[in-house]
Order: structure tokens, then C-alpha cells, then sequence
């Protein structure tokens, strides 16, 4: 049996390493975000020979014509979004942009100083940007009225435009003393169906473990499939885990689905396990998908003809890939290093050769193997999995097993193995609470129970 | 060794490989300077009028 003890403490070491290492970064990051602002002045000022900062009330850069710098020379002021608007967040945290005014309240240019979010769902990011070129003081900023946001990442686009606008008017009414429209988005009420959906999912998706029926556990798994994967495009993943280990977080108001997923699954974990993994996970339910598909016509417990050493090595391979993500990311200090799994590519419907060609063969491979992407290669099924370890209920066996080996064959992710005693041996770490080895038992021998302090030891 | 556990290395190199390329891609565009940085502009322009050439409409060039 896998050392669990010293991979937590690995992965647990890896995530305080990396929080202490992020908040002693962040103040040279703030000493390279200066130099890049600096460089950015022209470009978003172009026709500014001088740059003048000033601190006084709103924090600004005052652009002038000639080196002078007289009042008469005045060309507009350029500001940085997170000087005037620093509770306005990105999925990954603080989005910093420079915005250069003109004298009449129109947007020169934006100039992207940094930011955290995920390349692959802000390819369009320049082509975003270029849009607001020209906007004024009298525009409205309505995300998909007056402006076309990034396809699947509404939190991004939604916090860029909500920042340029405050930022704009802000320096229009406050430096520039021009006469301003109210704030497009000011006041806006926080997405309900992204606090009640995932709790209604949820609650189907416990429902489903502690009852283990099939049903209903499908009922939450295309649920999932619908909400997270098809609609939002979003589920756990390693940049989550990546931006927790960062300390970065999206504001509530502007994410609560953020919080109700990484909440949800963090409570569930520890109360029964993989719940997420095992009845919400878009990506799974896909592969599940496919795997019941092609062995739709195979006997009732289909077996993997796969050595079982193999099998248990290859297991392994998610830590490695979990570390070779997180790393990166706590390393840079950006989340977006940890951004591998093909779930986005498959959700999103973009993505690199590379990430296509990763989703082509993990779904070749799930029509094989049960859940291939899950048992081998998840970042979030590692972490997930670890979590597990001190789950307050577990499936246990109790008294009166006969030896039968049911559970062993009916388990379709390999996480129970008999013992020298014939008796099954749960590995929790790999089990997704399916509940097949409680149905199938004809003792009912095996079932959810409260994880006792003796079995702690395990 | 089994045809299975063959195939199953072969897939699982493969996937294994494609995950570490992927997040070697996204490393790069961390590390990737930004575009203003990469282009030196004063020589492109030099370059440009070297040539003779002047831009037209934004994305084609003319001779002048």
C-alpha cells in the first residue's frame, strides 16, 4: 500500500512553501509592475512627452506634450486599474491594466500590466482589449451589449470591464473634472444560481453516496455534466488548488461559484470523500460516458485486463503530474503553470495542438480504461484523494463478510483489494463512492460508517 | 509483459507526455516577455522606410 502519510506531507509542505514564498514575491512583483507602468505610459498616452505621478487622491500619471509640463500642456492621465477599483478581481486574483484618458474622457489605449488569469481561456485577451479603445465617460460598459467578452471567461471580462469603466470615470470626474454618467455595472446583485445550483447538485450528488443508488448518483453526475461542464465550463481544478496555494481568490460577489464549488468539495471531502470526483465532475461523467458505452454489451462487472502492479504504479503518475503543476505555479507565482487538464480544452472548445491532442488520447484511453484521466492522471483526484484520509464517514466492513469477493470485482476504479484474510481492504484515496461494492454485497456487510479513531493507523 | 499492459504504457506515456508539454506551454506564456518588449520598434520602422514602404490600411504595405 501507497505511503499516503508522506505524500500528504509532501503536498502539504509544497502548499505552505508556496504560500510563504508568494507573499514574499508579491513585493518584487509590485517593484516590476512600477517599471512595466512606466513603459506603458507612452504606449497608452502616445503622443505624451512627459509623465508626471501623482499620489494625491486618486493615484494617477499626468501626461503632458512637451517636457514643461505645464497646465496648458496637459494631454490626459493614465491610472492603473487596481489603484481605483482593487476590489474589482479576475478568476486568478488582481487584474492590473493601464488606462490612459484623454482630456474629453475617451480611452486612448489599455495596456495589460499583469495579471493571473488562465492563457488558455483568455487567448482573445488583445482582441478584448482593443475594444475599448475609444469608449468614453458617456458609454455604458454592458459585458455582451456595448462590449463582447471572452467566450467562457465571463469572470474575466466582467472584472476588465468593470475596472477600465470605474478607473475611466473615476480619473474623468476626479483629475480630469469632467461631467460623468453613472457606473454601468455599480449596484449589480450577486449571481443566486451560482450559490443555489451547485448546492442543489451537491446535495443530489450526497444524496447519491449515502443512499448508493445508481439513479440518483447519474441524476447529479449529468447535472454536473450540464451546469459545470456545459454551461459554466468550469469545475475544480489544478489552478484552483494552484491559486489557493497562492492565497489568490476571486471576490465573492463576482464568483460565488467559485466558492460554492472549492467549498462544497473541500465540506464533502471531509465528511464522505470523492464526492465531487465520483458524482459532479464533468470531465469524469464524460469518460464514464464512454467507457459504459463501449462495454455496454460486456458481462456485469467488466475487468480490466491490466497486470494489478502496473495498474497501482501507473496510479502514481497523478501525484507526479499534481507536483509537476504546482510547482511551476508556486515557483512563477501564477496559477496558470498548473492549467493541464483537457477538460478546459474540451468545455471551451479551445486550446493548443498539444492540449487537443492530450484530450484526443485521454478520451481514446477512457474508452478502455474506467475513468483514465481520474485514476492515472488527475491533479484534483490526487489532492482530493489525500483529503479522504481524514474523512469522517468511510464505506467500512463490518461483521459477517463470507469472503465472497464481490466488492473487489464489482469495484470498477480497482480501490478494493482482498487481504491475506479474504477480507476487502479499501483504499479511500482511490474510491469514488459509487456504492457498488455496498449494493452488491450480499451480507450488506459493507456500508457507510463513522471512520473509528483504531483504523486511523491504516 | 501482457499486449494490455503494452498498450496501457504506450497510452499512458503518451498522456503522460502531452500533460508535461501542456504545462510546459503554459510555463513559456508566463515566462514570455510581453509583445512590446520582443519587438524593437524604432528598427522595424528604420527597416520599413528602408524598404519604402508605408503602411496601408492597417494590416497591408505599399510600396511608396
Amino acid at each position: 500500500m501507497k505511503n499516503y502519510r508522506a505524500i500528504s506531507l509532501l503536498f502539504v509542505t509544497l502548499f505552505i512553501t508556496g504560500a510563504c514564498f508568494n507573499l514574499l514575491r508579491e513585493r518584487d512583483r509590485q517593484a516590476a509592475d512600477v517599471k512595466k507602468i512606466l513603459a506603458a505610459c507612452p504606449v497608452v498616452l502616445p503622443q505624451a512627452k512627459e509623465f508626471i505621478k501623482e499620489t494625491a487622491g486618486v493615484p494617477h500619471y499626468k501626461a503632458f506634450k512637451t517636457s514643461s509640463a505645464t497646465a496648458n500642456d496637459l494631454l490626459g492621465a493614465a491610472v492603473v486599474t487596481t489603484d481605483i477599483a482593487p476590489e474589482i478581481r479576475g478568476y486568478a486574483g488582481a487584474i492590473k491594466l493601464l488606462v490612459g484618458v484623454d482630456l474629453q474622457g475617451n480611452i486612448s489605449r489599455l495596456s495589460m500590466i499583469s495579471h493571473s488569469e488562465t492563457p488558455s481561456y483568455v487567448l482573445e485577451m488583445d482582441s478584448f482589449l482593443e475594444q475599448f479603445k475609444g469608449l468614453n465617460i458617456h458609454n455604458s460598459f454592458q459585458l455582451g451589449r456595448d462590449i463582447d467578452g471572452i467566450t467562457r471567461a465571463t469572470i474575466t471580462s466582467e472584472a476588465v470591464a468593470r475596472a477600465v469603466e470605474k478607473s475611466l470615470k473615476q480619473t474623468a470626474d476626479k483629475v480630469l473634472n469632467l461631467k460623468v454618467a453613472g457606473m454601468t455595472m455599480e449596484g449589480k446583485s450577486i449571481p443566486l444560481e451560482q450559490i443555489l445550483i451547485p448546492l442543489l447538485l451537491f446535495a443530489v450528488a450526497v444524496t447519491g453516496v449515502v443512499t448508493h443508488k445508481t439513479v440518483i448518483r447519474w441524476i447529479a453526475l449529468l447535472g454536473g455534466l450540464v451546469y459545470f461542464g456545459i454551461l459554466k465550463s468550469t469545475m475544480v481544478s489544478a489552478v484552483q488548488i494552484a491559486n489557493i496555494c497562492l492565497l489568490k481568490f476571486p471576490a465573492f460577489h463576482q464568483s460565488p461559484l467559485w466558492y460554492m464549488l472549492i467549498g462544497l468539495t473541500l465540506i464533502t471531502s471531509v465528511f464522505w470523500g470523492m464526492v465531487f470526483c465520483g458524482s459532479l465532475c464533468p470531465f469524469a461523467t464524460v469518460q464514464e460516458l464512454l467507457y459504459n458505452i463501449a462495454h455496454r454489451k460486456s458481462k456485469k462487472f467488466p475487468k480490466s485486463g491490466l497486470s494489478r502492479g502496473l495498474d497501482q504504479r501507473g496510479r502514481d503518475v497523478k501525484y507526479a503530474v499534481l507536483t509537476l503543476g504546482l510547482t511551476p505555479s508556486v515557483i512563477l507565482g501564477n496559477a496558470s503553470a498548473a492549467s493541464m487538464e483537457p477538460f478546459l480544452t474540451l468545455f471551451t472548445l479551445k486550446g493548443t495542438k498539444l492540449a487537443w491532442g492530450l484530450l484526443t488520447f485521454t478520451l481514446i484511453a477512457a474508452i478502455f480504461h474506467f475513468r483514465f484521466w481520474c485514476k492515472y492522471l488527475c491533479p484534483v483526484g490526487a489532492c482530493l484523494g489525500l483529503i479522504t484520509r481524514i474523512s469522517l464517514f468511510r464505506i467500512r466492513l463490518g461483521q459477517n463478510c463470507i469472503n465472497c469477493e464481490l466488492c473487489e470485482r464489482a469495484c470498477p476504479t480497482g480501490a478494493i483489494q482482498m487481504n491475506e484474510q479474504r477480507l476487502p481492504v479499501i483504499t479511500h484515496p482511490e474510491c469514488i463512492l459509487c456504492g457498488k461494492c455496498i449494493r452488491y454485497c450480499p451480507k450488506e456487510t459493507l456500508n457507510i460508517r463513522v471512520f473509528t479513531k483504531h483504523e486511523k493507523g491504516r | 509483459m501482457k499486449k494490455e499492459d503494452k498498450y496501457f504504457i504506450i497510452l499512458l506515456g503518451i498522456v503522460t507526455l502531452a500533460t508535461g508539454g501542456v504545462i510546459a506551454e503554459n510555463v513559456f506564456s508566463v515566462l514570455r516577455p510581453p509583445l512590446e518588449r520582443r519587438i524593437d520598434v524604432a528598427k522595424v520602422k528604420k527597416n520599413i522606410d528602408a524598404a519604402g514602404l508605408i503602411p496601408h490600411e492597417a494590416r497591408f504595405w505599399k510600396e511608396l
